[in-house]
């Protein structure tokens, strides 16, 4: 069976008990949508045509998923080259030729030679075509970068309006300790421990909304597309991105809200 | 009288407050955005209805203009029906295909109509004959002609060299509106492309315009829809849209952004509310002393309340002129970044930046603010005096 796709408007297809007939690959949605089964026949023509011509449904495909193809509403439909060719009266002719390379070979040297006969078509690398296909999906992970940004600026702020709400209510206590002798370097610690650890427990609380954000958005979008791709995957380096981010604003703030804090007389700070 | 006494208080902690007001206009500027990112869609899409300035569209059964190869057979007898109806003040019928020139591909438009505005001829003369054929900049520049030379298209590039050649004369050089950056184009009259294509009386879509409409650009949505219904009850095998349902099915098209849209406005609300409560609940333990002395001098409840719902006006209120500012410029960021995308047609925007969303924002995370500053005003209102005063004096 040639590696051949034909995009099939619903309008053309037509279910017919029939036999003896070439056959067909249909995309399993295009069946599920017709109620088609192994063994149907259904007639296929070409747009403007007005005749159609037979074809048995000898089974069904389920593409790969391919996040590239989304929001495609068209169906495919498999069927070999020579058939094809008949039915589309377009003969000796192909969308797109695949190579596989013997090993070592080299693929640029072979793309530059086959480029350079200009008979017509065009040679891409596999990659080339992955980089340019997946064009549009780095443009929403740009996205998606930008606001996951603005997200840490503002979990930041958040923290250090809280950590200095915390520390205006620990002057007290920390203007008797710094009397009683107690080092600025402890006094230090102890702040950006807490710091970090009010962090790092809003970090633990935001990985466990996220395991949960992403299951939802898992089901909802593969329901809504019909598909088995993965939108949303929380990894171990977000986990560990998460923490550190967490640790490096808490150390960060807890510093500044404490060097901010020793600025207080401490005379003032006692009521003296 | 509380008001002022508010500011002061919000100003006695400026670090804190400095920090309060930076992630609060965050969180307002984001919510502007989204609120823009989800109208900016639907702008966009409306603008480019409207540049085509058609109100009716009747396209094969279940697809939009150019999503698919599908055309309408026998385009001739729908053409007429449309064209007979007495609300119909003319159409444009349109066969979308890739042609050749060279092996370089180009997209090539048949098109029929009178008086059409899909798109602009900027130099020479529109199409009048059969062989005439209209080149955006992309195409012109590319097969290296001028208006006056001739071209030789074929329907397919790989057997370019060995099938048959249909020669057509550049009448001139068109604009149209949301192509494809990069995008070559050409219009030709449909008889042509429906040759080329061996195609015979078939179109892509039919267009309509609508008699009326006085000084608007087109005729209202009602009368848009009881023609779209008459045309789809007589051609059931067709799908036809007037303009709001054309935009709803675009939409639906893009419906993550709208969604992702709808995600973060209503996270960045949820921040709003829980900084808003979590500041000012802390700020009411940190004063209880304060406030039971003001009771206890004679300041009413209400008057407590009113003390810290304006604190929590005055950091919203700080935060909605900072997060304008933000807001206005982030959405002209965010919209460079998704504008990077390949296959977006020129001119497209997610995010328009507009008043109406800020003003928007503003309002709701207002509402939001305010609401989350009722606990704390209440908790400080109900705060027990003598206890308090003996906790927080003796």
């Amino acid at each position: 069976m040639s590696l051949l796709s034909n995009i099939l408007a619903p309008a053309f297809v037509i279910a017919l008990l029939n036999a003896a007939t070439p056959p067909i690959i249909l995309e399993s949605r295009l069946a599920h949508e017709m109620n088609l089964a192994a063994g149907d026949t259904v007639q296929l023509r070409l747009p403007g045509a007005t005749s159609s011509q037979p074809y048995v449904v000898s089974g069904f495909y389920t593409p790969p998923p391919d996040p590239a193809g989304i929001s495609r509403t068209s169906r495919q439909a498999w069927m070999t080259l020579p058939d094809l060719e008949h039915f589309s009266g377009r003969d000796d002719q192909v969308s797109r030729v695949v190579l596989s390379l013997t090993s070592g070979a080299n693929a640029d040297s072979l793309v530059d030679a086959l480029n350079a006969t200009e008979l017509g078509f065009r040679a891409y690398r596999a990659a080339d075509v992955a980089r340019q296909s997946s064009q549009t999906f780095v443009v929403i992970s740009n996205f998606h970068k930008a606001i996951s940004f603005l997200s840490i600026l503002t979990g930041a702020a958040f923290l250090a309006a809280i950590v200095l709400l915390q520390v205006q209510e620990l002057r007290r206590s920390l203007g008797v300790l710094r009397v009683i002798g107690i080092s600025k370097r402890r006094i230090y610690t102890v702040v950006i421990g807490e710091t970090v650890l009010l962090a790092n427990v809003g970090a633990a609380a935001g990985v466990g909304i996220a395991v949960l954000v992403s299951r939802l958005v898992n089901a909802y979008y593969r329901n809504y597309f019909s598909t088995n791709l993965v939108f949303s995957s929380i990894e171990g380096w977000h986990v560990i991105l998460a923490f550190g981010i967490a640790s490096t604003v808490g150390v960060v703030l807890g510093s500044l809200a404490t060097t901010y804090l020793f600025k207080s007389d401490i005379n003032e700070v006692l009521g003296r | 009288m509380m008001a002022s006494v508010a500011l002061r208080n919000v100003m006695r902690h400026r670090m804190r407050t400095a920090f309060t007001v930076l992630a609060l206009s965050i969180a307002v500027a984001l919510l502007a955005d989204m609120l823009m990112l989800s109208r900016g869609m639907e702008k966009t899409f409306y603008r480019v209805l409207a540049s085509v300035g058609y109100e009716v569209r009747v396209c094969p059964r279940g697809t939009l203009p150019f999503t698919t190869d599908a055309v309408i057979e026998e385009s001739s007898r729908v053409v007429t029906a449309v064209a007979r109806d007495a609300r119909v003040e003319r159409t444009l019928s349109v066969l979308g295909t890739t042609l050749h020139v060279d092996s370089l591909p180009v997209f090539a438009l048949g098109v029929e109509g009178e008086k059409q505005s899909l798109y602009r001829v900027i130099e020479g003369r529109d199409v009048v004959s059969g062989g005439d054929v209209l080149l955006n900049r992309n195409a012109a520049t590319a097969f290296h002609v001028t208006i006056g030379d001739s071209l030789e298209l074929t329907p397919d590039a790989a057997i370019a060299a060995f099938s048959s050649r249909t020669v057509a004369r550049v009448a001139g050089i068109i604009d149209i509106p949301f192509d494809l950056p990069h995008q070559r184009t050409a219009i030709l009259p449909l008889a042509l492309v429906q040759q080329i294509k061996n195609q015979p009386d078939t179109v892509s879509f039919v267009l309509a315009k609508l008699k009326g409409g006085g000084d608007q650009p087109f005729v209202p949505l009602d009368e848009q829809r009881a023609l779209a219904a008459a045309l789809a009850a007589e051609f059931p095998d067709l799908s036809v849209y007037s303009m709001d349902e054309l935009l709803g099915a675009l939409q639906r098209q893009l419906a993550y952004f709208k969604q992702f849209a709808l995600i973060l406005s209503t996270i960045s609300l949820l921040v709003t509310f829980l900084l808003v409560a979590v500041v000012l609940t802390i700020g009411v333990g940190e004063r209880r002393g304060e406030i039971a002395a003001l009771r206890s001098m004679g300041f009413r409840r209400r008057s407590i309340q009113g003390m810290i719902l304006s604190e929590s006006a005055l950091l919203l209120a700080m935060s909605a002129v900072l997060g304008s500012v933000l807001g206005w410029f982030l959405a002209g960021y965010l919209d460079h970044i998704l504008t990077q995308s390949p296959s977006l047609p020129a001119g497209y925007r997610f995010f328009i930046p507009a008043w109406r969303e800020i003003l928007m924002a503003i309002a709701l995370s207002g509402a939001a603010g305010i609401i989350a500053a009722l606990l704390p005003a209440l908790s400080a209102a109900r705060i027990d005096i003598p206890k308090t005063l003996h906790e927080e004096v003796v």
